[in-house]
């Protein structure tokens, strides 16, 4: 599964070549992955040889072709968005129902302002501003609320109706503002400013933490909740923005930790060869809003190994391990060969991977099993550690020798022993090795 | 709720892997099953094609007769990776119209996108090669053709321009803008590397 869908941002900035829709940083990216795949290399060296034709006609008459491409393709969706309405319709109408009872009650103990109109006529109004709003103005977003809260809170803005999806988890009163944390962030481009009506908390409990970031699941599936307070606090203030992001953008978040799973500050997280990025706050954390083809993270700090991240397609919460290269000048072999470690853990239950002997044995190792006829030169090396210690989904650097790389890979595979630590999730590794 | 369940389709009609598509044609063999699978790699196939065969009439031929050739050959297959079969797939059957019409398959083939790889990465690490380069640069977007000087400045020297902003700017089609920019790329990185070897 992860392999079929490592090549959607591949084959999506294909399409927007294809369309025109594709800019500078995506042409970039469809290069350097055509770089690394030969089928999209193939196809794009293709494209070009007629640069100037209109291929999306030839794929549209081709797709016209194919025997009940679009109906298959559309049909799950719509009768999925037909189902939904329908219940949607029959909530909507059911407490349409039960609150016009209400109001019609109410209006007839109290006494009427205005005498011509007939109670029951009078009670239906108010019952059908409240409801038809919800389906009207954020049908895509809101859940129904219960028959307590329309009864308590009578929501007259598009906002209002929004906050009733984190409100049915939480009371108001202590419900997480977006703010709560601003002082804690840098990420203040990727992060919109709050809503004015939000109340502020200085201290959030975690309880409720959890909460909200159970709502963030529905965006990003992957989501889970960490185990200390910072990071609950964080995602916290997460669930809310990410609610709010357009279509066709990812939103890359976690922490960036030291090998003592030390929050990192002001690490930079950026694209590969850009400049300007986002940086963690004092809690390592950060929040990276990139279109949805991107596949690398760059993640430096000045007194850490710089990591490229190969980023996992459908994990968009990582923590990301940095080493300090000064951790490694100890080692005798240092001025033969560093290797410094980026572990990226791809999921938030916070598996690690080990190495039987550590890192420092595979650096001697390495080093000692390297044939002499191999050329010195840097490898970045990163692939995936599997619950039964077996390594899959190699990538390398492209500027590495392709004989060291095999090297590398064949004695990963073959002479090192990975285990899995704290939990069964597959995790990914990043290496540096620098052969001097 | 309506949002989850939104969003729920979405991700399962979008995600769906290749494994799971290949999974239901080989239970079905029916045609029908075999579409959202070649859709979904419609543009790698063609654009495959379009690589051997040159010409956009005969890869659109092509294409819909590896769709027949799937129908035939995918039941009876233990495939892994799809995605990496169907590049032999189609590599192949194109080899063989090729060898059909006894042209050689392989001559200037992949030259282009190595063409457009310098570009990635034109600047040196080294200051002075930096400003060199950068002077070249300039100099060279003076030498080009006006339209590919246009488009080669607003794709890649202003924020967030695409083909198709820049095809609505300049009235052009947007084919013409995408040549107009691999052409002036192609033409620039010509130019600066002979101005470096000429230095």
């Amino acid at each position: 599964m992860a392999n079929a869908n490592r090549h959607i941002p591949q084959d999506e900035l294909l399409r927007r070549y294809l369309s025109g829709e594709i800019d500078a940083r995506g042409e970039a990216e469809l290069f350097r992955a055509a770089g690394e795949d030969d089928a999209l290399a193939e196809a794009l060296a293709g494209y070009q040889l007629a640069p100037e034709a209109d291929h999306q006609a030839s794929l549209s008459k081709l797709r016209s072709k194919l025997p009940g491409a679009k109906r298959k393709s559309l049909i799950p969706v719509r009768v999925i968005s037909i189902a939904a309405s329908l219940l949607l319709l029959l909530f909507v109408g059911y407490y349409g129902y039960q609150s016009s009872n209400d109001y019609a009650t109410a209006a007839e103990a109290a006494p009427m302002a205005d005498s011509k109109a007939p109670a029951g006529e009078k009670a239906l109004k108010p019952a059908n501003d409240l409801e038809a709003e919800p389906s009207v103005l954020a049908s895509p977003s809101t859940n129904m609320p219960s028959k307590d809260e329309v009864s308590s809170r009578a929501p007259t803005t598009k906002e209002r109706v929004e906050y009733r999806v984190e409100d049915e988890a939480t009371p108001p009163s202590q419900r997480i503002p977006e703010n709560v944390d601003q002082d804690l962030t840098n990420t203040t481009a990727a992060v919109p400013p709050p809503p004015p009506s939000a109340p502020v908390l200085a201290e959030p409990e975690p309880e409720i933490a959890d909460d909200e970031a159970m709502t963030f699941e529905e965006v990003a599936p992957a989501a889970s909740v960490l185990a200390d307070s910072p990071h609950r606090r964080a995602d916290a203030k997460m669930a809310p923005d990410a609610k709010k992001r357009p279509a066709g953008v990812r939103v890359i978040s976690g922490f960036v930790t030291d090998e003592n799973d030390r929050p990192i500050a002001s690490a930079s997280i950026t694209l590969p060869g850009q400049p300007i990025g986002e940086s963690t706050d004092s809690s390592g954390y950060f929040e990276f809003v990139a279109d949805q083809t991107v596949s690398q993270l760059q993640v430096g700090h000045p007194e850490f190994e710089d990591g490229e991240i190969l980023l996992p397609r459908n994990e968009n919460e990582l923590i990301i391990n940095l080493s300090k290269p000064a951790d490694l000048a100890d080692d005798e072999d240092d001025w033969l060969m560093s290797g410094a470690r980026t572990t990226v853990y791809p999921n938030a239950e916070k598996t690690s991977a080990t190495i039987k002997g550590g890192m420092r044995q595979l650096r001697r190792d390495i080093q000692a099993a390297k044939p002499d006829d191999l050329p010195a030169g840097l490898v970045k090396v990163s692939f995936s550690v599997q619950a039964d210690g077996s390594l899959t989904d190699f990538s390398f650097g492209r500027k590495s020798e392709e004989q060291l790389i095999d090297f590398v890979r064949n004695y990963l595979q073959q002479q090192s022993q990975w285990k899995l630590r704290g939990g069964s999730t597959p995790t990914r590794m990043a290496i540096t090795f620098r052969f001097r | 709720m309506l949002r989850f369940l939104r969003t729920g389709a979405s991700r399962r009609s979008s995600e769906v892997d290749d494994a799971t598509l290949l999974a239901r044609f080989q239970r079905s063999h029916k045609a029908e099953d075999l579409s959202p699978l070649f859709n979904r790699h419609l543009e790698l196939i063609y654009g495959q094609c379009l690589r051997y065969l040159r010409a956009p009439e005969r890869a659109e031929d092509a294409a819909m007769e590896i769709f027949e050739h799937l129908l035939r050959k995918l039941p009876g297959q233990s495939i892994d990776n799809f995605r990496n079969w169907l590049q032999s797939v189609v590599r192949n059957f194109c080899l063989m119209q090729l060898r059909k019409d006894k042209r050689d398959p392989l001559k200037n083939s992949g030259e282009l996108l190595v063409h457009s790889e310098p570009f990635e990465h034109p600047v040196g690490e080294l200051e002075e090669e930096k400003d060199e380069q950068s002077q070249h640069l300039a100099d060279c977007l003076g030498e080009l053709a006006e339209q590919q000087r246009q488009c080669i400045q607003r794709f890649y020297l202003e924020e967030g321009q695409t083909y198709k902003s820049i095809a609505a700017t300049l009235e052009l089609d947007v084919g013409r803008v995408r040549s107009y920019i691999q052409n002036g790329r192609r033409n620039l990185r010509n130019c600066i590397e002979s101005k470096k070897s000429f230095h």
